[in-house]
């Protein structure tokens, strides 16, 4: 049964971001927010492509993604659960994501992004979906 | 031909013409919203009075073409009097009404919505499982088929040189030939073959996909959950009845050959007319209380759009094939007409119809040619 407080994946397929990129966004969007808190069992990937009509290796690819960014945990049986975030800091998973986060800083100001902005931006975020993502 | 077997044809045949235009005649109320012979309109355009018009020539041509139909089927029958012409009237129904439903079909393609379809949309919440109903009716349907077959073939030996292989109407013998493999064993393979396709037909409408409404996800996802149990358990009842038909047929012909009964018991007549009141009457229910895929119990959550399994005008040829190569789903909902139909482009959809239907027509043809 669904009910309307399941969280939900709309993918357009005229869109230029890819469909198993849309799927990986939203899933990611839900688990910060905590709509899908740890623990979560996800449907199984034929589940959501023959709801979407899309192609199974697909949802498998949004998957994968999602298990490699640690958002998920793929195991045979059970499917894939969401991940809760590890009790003590990985530090080197940080210092790889810090490198990345340089690289986007980086980026964003060449965008013409101002540093209040983006301050702006990150409160917000944190402040909407990122806050359940940080304190659980 | 007795005067007997002769009306009771008659009669089925008006019976069966009958209902499929009541059918046809439903079939725009009990539609889907926003669905017009085969063509996603959009909600909006659904209920405009271009789309009336549409629906008022196709009710103005039912009604011509079912009382055409019932005339050339009775001067047929009135005749000839032969069986070959009750195949002939059934494909002149079949190809008739396939050419109206074509005509609306054109029609409606000019009220097509143009441009991208909708999203499409997934909840992501774990589905309800697989129920085991499918899973008994297939072993019943096979249990009953292998019963039949294996009573046959042990009886084979025992049975006298020519066979009854043809009973009329009252359940006696009216033709006989002489005893081959085909002439005993053409019934209960039938029986194998199609209670096998049946039940698995049933397992496939269980699993079939989902059509929902955006953003009214949740109401549109209980009206289709409940129609398609329904329909699940209404196939499971014709499944059984079918093949406990087909099983009577099978081992009542042996009796009758090994001269135990002088004809069909009287329970394997009542059974047929179980079978048709059921597919009839409970098609007709179905229709009346779901609409199609539920549409009569989704209310006001019919304005919200469909999303791309039945609104996306490019998977839909001719409204009534659905080829989505990347979607793994084997049964699809219906576009036109009520039910579900397969996903011509996913193989294992079409290797299991042509199995079906390829090993009926090779049984068929083999019995033919041996006989």
């Amino acid at each position: 049964m669904v009910s309307q407080m399941v969280p939900i994946i709309v993918v357009d397929r005229d869109s230029d971001e890819p469909v198993y990129a849309q799927i990986a966004r939203q899933i990611r969007a839900h688990i910060l927010s905590g709509e899908l808190p740890p623990g979560t069992v996800l449907p199984g990937v034929r589940s959501i492509a023959s709801d979407l009509g899309v192609n199974l290796n697909t949802v498998a690819r949004a998957y994968r993604m999602l298990e490699d960014e640690r958002f998920i945990i793929i195991r045979d049986r059970a499917g894939a659960t969401v991940a809760a975030p590890p009790e003590h800091p990985d530090d080197a998973a940080i210092e790889q994501l810090s490198r990345e986060l340089e690289v986007l800083l980086a980026r964003l100001r060449q965008a013409g992004l101002t540093p209040e902005e983006l301050c702006r931006r990150i409160e917000h975020a944190l402040s909407d979906s990122g806050k359940n993502a940080f304190h659980g | 031909m007795s005067g007997l077997g002769f009306f009771l044809i008659l009669l089925f045949e008006a019976l069966v013409i009958g209902s499929l235009m009541l059918l046809m005649l439903l079939y725009p109320p009990i539609a889907r919203r926003g669905l017009l012979f085969g063509v996603y309109v959009g909600e909006e355009r659904w209920d405009s009075p271009e789309a009336r018009r549409i629906v008022r020539g196709w009710q103005a041509a039912v009604v011509v073409w079912t009382l055409a139909s019932i005339g050339i089927v009775s001067a047929l029958f009135q005749v000839f009097r032969t069986p070959f012409f009750m195949g002939m009237a059934v494909l002149f129904v079949a190809v008739s009404g396939m050419g109206l439903y074509l005509w609306a079909y054109f029609r409606a393609r000019a009220l097509a919505v143009p441009g991208p379809p909708p999203p499409a949309v997934a909840a992501l919440a774990r589905s309800e499982g697989t129920p085991l109903l499918p899973f008994f009716i297939l072993a019943a349907c096979v249990l009953c088929a292998v019963f039949a077959f294996v009573y046959c073939a042990a009886r084979y030996s025992d049975l006298p040189a020519r066979v009854p292989t043809h009973f009329g109407p009252s359940g006696h013998p009216d033709a006989w030939r002489p005893k081959s493999f085909w002439t005993v064993m053409l019934m209960p393979l039938m029986t194998l073959i199609i209670g096998t396709g049946m039940g698995g037909v049933v397992y496939f409408t269980a699993t079939a996909k989902r059509a929902l409404r955006y953003p009214q996800l949740q109401v549109s996802a209980e009206a289709q959950l409940k129609f398609r149990r329904a329909v699940t358990r209404f196939l499971s009842a014709i499944s059984i009845v079918v093949t406990v038909m087909m099983t009577m047929i099978s081992v009542g012909s042996v009796r009758v050959g090994l001269g135990l009964a002088t004809n069909l018991s009287p329970w394997t007549m009542g059974i047929t007319v179980v079978l048709v009141v059921l597919a009839l009457g409970g098609t007709l229910w179905l229709a009346l209380h779901y609409g199609q895929g539920g549409a009569r119990l989704e209310r006001s959550a019919g304005n919200a759009p469909l999303t791309d399994g039945l609104a996306d005008n490019r998977n839909w040829v001719l409204g009534v094939f659905y080829v989505n190569r990347d979607d793994p789903s084997i049964f699809v909902e219906r576009r036109f007409g009520f039910g579900y139909t397969i996903n011509f482009g996913n193989w294992k959809a079409v290797a299991f119809l042509a199995a079906f239907i390829g090993l009926i027509l090779l049984v068929t043809v083999m019995a033919l040619i041996k006989n």
